[in-house]
């Protein structure tokens, strides 16, 4: 009875309040907000930009927005701190309601705020180069996403330094993301066989995987600061993965990638790659749970980080243990969805000193109460590239002291990895891509040679031991 | 006596959804398809009728075209007509034509500028699916099938088929066992 009484207060406050107006109220949210997708021409299904736009579909915007659905932005606040964070307020949010509750009204034309001027073509200026597939890609109204990746034939005779890849959809209706991978030894070319493209799910196909930008909608070109250019050595190609979605007709696209070049970097960058293949998930566990780490070989300071799973996932969360103790939050989120995956760059650089430990910790739903399950009934669950296998993955991108650190960077970073197969590997000799066919064979030697028990596994000491040997020698 | 009130308001919402199903006389009606042709409440007579609501921009309702298609075509061969009915009456004719040539749509769609048929079936999603059995009037309504389960919570292939159920049980005289579940997708907006 009481609680009634409160909520018949709580109504007379609010009807003293004036009713939300979309000139007043909704405009300056969705503008700020929304309109870079929902403007004509761009990704969204429909504009956003007029009141005739926004209140007749009043109803549909306080509903998506309830359920935050959109505007798309999965990472939780107040873990790890984002660039053009995508996120409305709970107070935006029940300001909407209210609106669409009320009537949906346009309110005092002398209110409106000027409606956003957005640039043209090119965002991030003309390209020096601009790749466009070679032919109209055709997918069906009707039936699963497609992933393809385009093979990008660089034909480069010397290194160029790349300081935007801005990627435009040829066909907004259909393209859904894209991620650009380097691809150094031609395995793409293989892939693609005599044609220009490939199907490929998740990674690009082959190892290891270096993944240098990707798009999303409503996403900016990615426009590397000064001396932090991306460098694509001569001979390699650029592999471009797009996920299609069908419209519910049969589509062609046709999307370029422009990029733009600038100097040799000055700053020392590296990856730091946080994997596990130690997944096994029971068909119908409805929380498994896979836990993997590394440990930070120098001073960095982390930019940017890429969360990546597979259908199952439900929850990220990566923390960075520091030496004196302290946690670090890098990104949670709660409600991972495939087709929302993207690149977070941090607001600030996050310092991570030498010995702090990057946590990761995964969650999985392989029930059939999980409708993004991709088999039905459910089936067990192991690490791997396809659809219906399962991936615990994070790019840590960071920032190094020197350029000069960032080979000694790349070979500590690597006996890390190294160090985290080893410590889960289910098979010593199953080798994952990234460690390459020559470290293959140094590592089976010393493995063997710091098998001091000989019983073709090394334990917790046995492993150190060989640790602290690797660690000294690639200082 | 609060705790009562509150009580019969669940009652009455879920009531009101239940509201629209069951026998409710078909209005009279004359409207015409994006193609220029006429049709009247005289042709159902008789007749299981499929309805679905429609309108051009809404991607959940757009990706189910194909599936829709489908159906319309294989019912049809047991005697079900089907019909697209355009909800949003902002929509100008020659969009209207355009995203049906656009999406091969096999069926009529119809274009309803006064939403009569919205208001006789209460439907207020797009995409959503409206079975109508002769004498028995409304027996289904809600969505077509479970592959979208809710915004961003997508099957990649449905594992239960409700409308489909719903057609063969009436093509067979048997009950309907669920008569509405709710349908996801865009928001009917209903004119004055």
């Amino acid at each position: 009875m009481r609680q009634l009484v409160m909520l018949g207060l709580a109504g007379t406050l609010a009807a003293a309040d004036a009713t939300p107006t979309f000139n007043h109220d909704i405009a300056p949210i969705l503008y700020q907000n929304c309109a870079t997708c929902h403007r004509p021409g761009e990704v969204a299904p429909f504009s956003l930009l007029t009141y005739q736009d926004a209140a007749k579909r009043a109803k549909q915007i306080a509903t998506v927005t309830h359920l935050r659905f959109m505007p798309p932005w999965k990472a939780e606040p107040g873990y790890g701190s984002f660039q053009n964070e995508r996120r409305l307020t709970d107070a935006q949010i029940a300001l909407i309601a209210d609106w669409a509750a009320n009537g949906a009204q346009e309110g005092d034309p002398a209110e409106k705020p000027t409606p956003p001027v957005f640039t043209e073509g090119w965002q991030a200026g003309q390209p020096d180069k601009v790749f466009t597939l070679a032919q109209k890609y055709s997918l069906p109204g009707d039936g699963p996403d497609q992933y393809r990746c385009f093979v990008i034939p660089m034909n480069l005779d010397h290194d160029v330094y790349v300081k935007s890849f801005e990627f435009r959809p040829g066909n907004r209706r259909i393209v859904h993301h894209a991620i650009v991978f380097s691809d150094p030894n031609g395995a793409a070319r293989k892939l693609a066989g005599n044609g220009n493209s490939y199907s490929c799910f998740g990674g690009p196909g082959f190892g290891p995987v270096n993944m240098v930008a990707g798009w999303a909608p409503g996403g900016s070109p990615s426009v590397a600061p000064k001396g932090m250019e991306v460098v694509v050595t001569k001979g390699t190609d650029l592999v471009l993965q797009i996920h299609y979605h069908p419209s519910g007709k049969a589509e062609d696209d046709q999307s370029s990638l422009g990029m733009i070049f600038g100097d040799a970097p000055t700053v020392g960058r590296g990856m730091v790659f946080i994997n596990s293949r130690a997944i096994h998930i029971p068909a119908g566990d409805d929380h498994y749970a896979v836990k993997t780490g590394v440990t930070i070989p120098q001073d960095v300071e982390a930019l940017a980080i890429t969360p990546h799973a597979h259908y199952l996932c439900k929850d990220m969360k990566i923390d960075a243990h520091l030496p004196d103790g302290s946690v670090t939050h890098l990104i949670w989120i709660k409600d991972w969805d495939f087709n929302w995956q993207g690149q977070y760059c941090f607001a600030q650089p996050v310092k991570l000193p030498k010995g702090t430990r990057v946590e990761l910790e995964y969650t999985y739903d392989n029930s059939s109460a999980n409708v993004r399950n991709p088999s039905h009934p459910p089936v067990a669950v192991h690490w791997g590239e396809q659809t219906t296998d399962e991936m615990a993955v994070a790019f840590l991108s960071v920032k190094l002291a020197s350029i000069a650190d960032q080979e000694t960077f790349r070979r500590q970073i690597g006996l890390e990895f190294i160090n985290e197969f080893l410590a889960q590997a289910d098979d010593l000799n199953d080798f994952p891509p990234e460690i390459s066919p020559q470290a293959r064979a140094r590592l089976r030697m010393a493995i063997s040679l710091f098998d001091r028990n000989h019983d073709g596994k090394l334990d917790d000491e046995e492993r150190k031991t060989l640790m602290d040997f690797l660690r000294a020698r690639a200082q | 006596m609060g705790r009562r009130s509150l009580v019969f308001t669940g009652l009455f919402c879920a009531a009101a959804a239940w509201a629209t199903v069951g026998v409710k006389e078909v209005p009279h009606f004359s409207l015409a398809d994006t193609g220029g042709a006429m049709h009247t409440d005289r042709e159902w007579k008789g007749s299981t009728v499929l309805l679905f609501f429609l309108t051009t921009d809404c991607p959940i309702s757009n990706g189910y075209v194909p599936e829709m298609n489908r159906i319309a075509k294989e019912y049809a061969a047991r005697g079900v007509r089907t019909y697209g009915v355009m909800t949003d009456t902002s929509v100008p004719l020659g969009d209207l034509r355009k995203h049906v040539k656009d999406f091969a749509y096999t069926f009529p769609v119809l274009i309803d500028p006064t939403q009569i048929l919205v208001r006789y079936t209460n439907a207020d999603t797009n995409p959503e699916s409206v079975l109508i059995a002769p004498h028995a009037g409304i027996v289904y309504m809600g969505r077509i099938d479970n592959k979208v389960e809710n915004f961003g919570e997508q099957r990649q292939q449905a594992t239960v088929h409700e409308l489909r159920d719903a057609l063969d049980a009436a093509l067979t005289g048997r009950h309907v066992a669920k008569a509405f579940v709710q349908p996801i997708g865009c928001s009917i907006i209903r004119v004055n």
